[in-house]
């Protein structure tokens, strides 16, 4: 009876030791604060209750793909690329989702490093349009002095000048800047005459061929080059650096596991891709060189 | 001076009036303890004399099936709906009876199992009153129970709003029914859905919609309270304070109730707390 006991609190202590080294090593691996998802979509739309409620789906999903503990992880969303940088400021532990902009011109500032392309439309490159109401302007040319809209203008001016424009043009001397929340809605007024152009990115463009009736009548008359599209990147810190490789594995199973399919697709996203080391050399030139 | 004959007599109008009080406080659905007040939950159906007759079953349940009615009431419509579904399940008057009470029970339900069993009696039943026929009151019906059991899916839900979106349209042939409620119901989806170009969402539409429900059916509060909610979104505060303001004078509970009431006053306070004070600019 007392061999058995003595059995019995042996296994029980080794079962204990088990569940703090596993609870010890998790945290230990997560460098022992939490760990961020951090969303950021310039000028895109408030997500209010129900786009918390999402994030925190995703990373149900997501950490379920790998040892972290869930409470260890955050998610955070941001439509203000200000209050975004504020927050990996006071939270280097972050794995941010965001654009090539935002990648280019946080890069130094944040030690910022390029994990993965997003696929979206079958494309791992990304490319921007300037599109007008259809036979109201010809070129870039014509469109010097006249009003531009668009969410993409909310992305760091640098960058529209330097990459989406490839240095020719100044933006904020070259139009009338109308950065608008509501990219589709600029759309329409481009098509009433309202305004003169908007500046799209390669999937709302795509998107636009979905509405025949709008689509029909606008023009292009600008298209940028095609650039990587960098979708997910990290801040490089030993606690991400640790968790790293999890972490880009569970994100790219997750577009092959059924589930999470569903979610990545809600977004436009087919896929991740590895991105080859020299592949954001071109970008980067481009962004540092100019003023 | 009319005076209680008995303390026990009235101790039991007392407890009576606690119980038919058409649950003041909250909205679960609550059971009425036996022998006092009418016994929604239990009371054997089948000894009516029309238990037979799946049609007056039917009117019955419509008849006493209305938001300001207490949730035993409710209960008690919604059990002779299914009772006449069981009886003639192909009649499209009597599967929109049963959506209906159904949708009335989901909407105060507080447990969501419990909501979403009834969303999908709801959901099953505008599919037998012609859903696919593109009969617009089964299509408002039908995207009123796939709203309630979307909204318990949070991410999986997104990629079936269009289709939700497919049976609002459908249903806005008959704009009016539930008092402009497929305006309502399309210009909220439009609202939260996640915008363009990743969803359906348009702001613009839905400031259209809703400002068209409030304008035509102003009798129903949660016009205006939504149409409030499309105004802050497009930092139109004055407008949106006019609408809270019609919102608040038509929630009141003669007309809707006391849950609804209670329901709708908290929509109108939370969302008046977004209106920026003058004094705050």
């Amino acid at each position: 009876m007392k061999r058995s006991r003595k059995i019995f609190l042996l296994m029980l202590f080794f079962l204990f030791s088990i569940f703090i080294m596993y609870d010890y090593n998790t945290v230990q691996g997560a460098g022992n604060s939490k760990i961020n998802f951090v969303i950021v979509n310039a000028g895109g739309s408030e997500i209010g209750e129900q786009g918390d409620q999402i994030i925190t789906q995703f990373l149900d999903i997501l950490t379920k793909e790998t040892s972290l503990k869930r409470s260890m992880v955050e998610g955070q969303y941001f439509n203000d690329i200000s209050l975004a940088k504020a927050f990996i400021k006071k939270n280097s532990n972050s794995f941010v989702m965001g654009s090539l902009g935002f990648f280019l011109s946080n890069r130094d500032s944040y030690n910022l490093v390029p994990l993965s392309l997003i696929i979206a439309g079958g494309k791992n490159t990304e490319q921007y349009y300037v599109i007008v109401k259809k036979g109201s302007y010809k070129s870039l040319d014509s469109l010097k002095g006249k009003v531009m809209s668009g969410n993409v203008l909310y992305e760091d001016t640098r960058f529209i000048n330097n990459v989406i424009f490839d240095g020719k043009i100044n933006i904020t001397e070259y139009f009338k800047v109308q950065p608008t929340a509501r990219p589709l809605s600029a759309v329409r007024k481009v098509t009433t005459g309202a305004i003169d152009a908007v500046l799209l990115t390669g999937m709302q463009y795509e998107s636009l061929k979905k509405i025949q009736s709008t689509f029909q009548n606008i023009d292009v008359v600008y298209r940028s080059a095609e650039f990587p599209r960098v979708g997910f990147m990290m801040v490089d810190t030993e606690s991400t650096q640790s968790v790293k490789q999890e972490i880009l594995n569970a994100v790219v199973k997750m577009t092959r596991l059924e589930e999470g399919k569903k979610v990545c697709q809600n977004f436009g996203i087919t896929g991740f891709e590895n991105i080859p080391s020299e592949s954001l050399n071109e970008a980067i030139s481009k962004y540092s060189s100019g003023n | 001076m009319k005076r209680f004959p008995s303390i026990p007599a009235a101790i039991s109008l007392a407890v009576l009036t606690v119980f038919c009080s058409c649950t003041r406080q909250g909205s679960s659905l609550r059971l009425y303890t036996p022998g006092i007040g009418p016994d929604w939950y239990n009371q054997d159906i089948s000894n009516l004399a029309i238990s037979n007759d799946a049609d007056s079953l039917a009117r019955i349940a419509i008849y006493l099936s209305q938001r300001y009615a207490c949730d035993g009431q409710k209960y008690y419509a919604y059990r002779l709906a299914q009772k006449a579904f069981e009886l003639n399940g192909e009649d499209r008057y009597i599967a929109l009876s049963l959506s209906h009470t159904a949708y009335l029970l989901a909407d105060i339900e507080q447990d969501e199992d419990r909501m979403v069993e009834f969303a999908e009696i709801g959901l099953n039943a505008a599919e037998k009153a012609g859903k696919e026929k593109n009969d617009p009151e089964a299509n408002y019906y039908y995207a009123l129970h796939l709203g309630l059991v979307l909204k318990t899916k949070g991410l999986f839900a997104l990629g079936k709003l269009p289709k939700l979106q497919e049976a609002l349209k459908i249903s806005m042939e008959k704009p009016g029914q539930d008092m402009g409620g497929p305006l309502r119901v399309l210009g909220m989806l439009y609202l939260s859905a996640p915008a363009w170009p990743q969803g359906i969402g348009d702001i613009e539409k839905a400031l259209e919609l809703l400002s068209e429900a409030s304008v035509r059916y102003p009798a129903h509060p949660q016009n205006h309270i939504f149409y409030a909610k499309a105004l802050i979104e497009d930092d139109d505060y004055e407008n949106a304070a006019a609408a809270l303001q019609k919102a608040e004078k038509m929630a009141i509970e003669e007309i809707w109730g006391p849950h609804y009431m209670k329901k709708w006053t908290d929509d109108i306070k939370q969302l008046q707390k977004k209106i920026p004070q003058k004094n705050d600019e």
